[in-house]
């Protein structure tokens, strides 16, 4: 089941523009490797559900998948082969807002080359140039 | 002669974003330095020493300004939005002969060979008191119990503590025992 919001204020909202980059939710901080985007962008619930089970199935019980990210946005579609007009599409799909350098997952327990394998195929399926990065130094 | 890092800083007389900006493209990182009750300088510090800064992962450094050495702590650390650059540091005065006595955390390491035997781990104390510099305080301290025994106890006294940490409590608080189940 793809993630979605439980309730919602607006059924229906506009779309936007991803202007800048991400100044919250950019460092690692559940795990050890996360998942970064360097674009901006919508990624679907699906999209979020279906990187969720590549990297489980990747990782299969000897680390944990943190998902950094949710789909808040509801974006709407018009009906197939419908003329113009006729007032807003229906809600569609459910999106996350993504700036670059949004964490999107993170990994812990794993080492980095088996980080850097699963995110891999993490990566194929996201609508957005992603890259591997770990925590930030503490000194 | 102190071992941290010396960190040669010089006076900057431009402030603000623009300028802040040019300095890091010519490899010159914008920082503040205050404390103490002195007044705070506008700083830059050279971007390869920050990342050797940051390699040492000691936040204690000597900091060189106009001829006069000061030991500071990196308080803040300013990373870009990749956190692959750090864009400003805060470095913080600090007096060198300020001690101060505090509860630091007990970190436990290993299992016990008497667990094996049907011991059971008591932690009768989760801090330990000791006495550190104010800019050296740890995070925690770490005490190994891989080698206890049945009827064996950790006590305040044993643990290893950090070069320039004393111990403040007891010597003969227990921290850590392992002990029989079926006799208590």
């Amino acid at each position: 089941m793809a993630l979605m919001p439980k309730r919602v204020k607006h059924r229906k909202s506009q779309r936007g523009r991803i202007r800048g980059n991400a100044t919250r939710g950019n460092t690692v901080v559940f795990g050890e490797w996360a998942l970064q985007s360097l674009d901006p962008g919508h990624i679907t619930g699906q999209t979020i559900e279906a990187c969720r089970i590549a990297a489980t199935q990747y990782v299969r019980g000897e680390g944990r998948v943190y998902i950094r990210i949710f789909p808040q946005k509801p974006v709407t579609a018009r009906p197939l082969e419908t003329r113009m007009g006729k007032g807003k599409g229906e809600p569609d799909r459910w999106v996350a807002v993504v700036k670059p350098g949004t964490v999107l997952f993170e990994l812990a327990g794993v080492s980095r080359d088996a980080a850097r394998s699963c995110f891999k195929r993490v990566a194929h399926k996201l609508p957005v140039r992603v890259r591997l990065v770990g925590r930030r130094p503490e000194i | 002669m102190s071992d941290d890092l010396r960190l040669p800083v010089e006076r900057r007389a431009k402030l603000g974003t623009s300028d802040s900006r040019r300095l890091r493209q010519a490899g010159r990182i914008p920082a503040n330095v205050y404390g103490l009750g002195k007044a705070a300088a506008s700083v830059t510090v050279c971007a390869e020493l920050v990342d050797k800064l940051i390699a040492t992962r000691s936040s204690v450094v000597d900091v060189e300004l106009e001829g006069a050495v000061e030991k500071a702590v990196v308080q803040e650390l300013q990373w870009d939005v990749f956190s692959t650059h750090v864009h400003h540091l805060d470095l913080k005065r600090v007096d060198p002969d300020g001690r101060t006595t505090v509860d630091v955390p007990i970190e436990l390491r290993g299992e016990p060979v008497g667990l094996k035997d049907g011991g059971a781990l008591r932690q009768l104390s989760k801090t330990i008191t000791i006495t550190c510099p104010d800019y050296r305080i740890p995070r925690g301290i770490v005490v190994r119990i891989g080698a206890l025994q049945i009827g064996d106890s950790v006590k305040a006294g044993d643990v290893a503590l950090p070069e320039h940490a004393v111990l403040a409590s007891d010597a003969g608080v227990v921290l850590v025992e392992l002990y029989d189940p079926r006799k208590a």
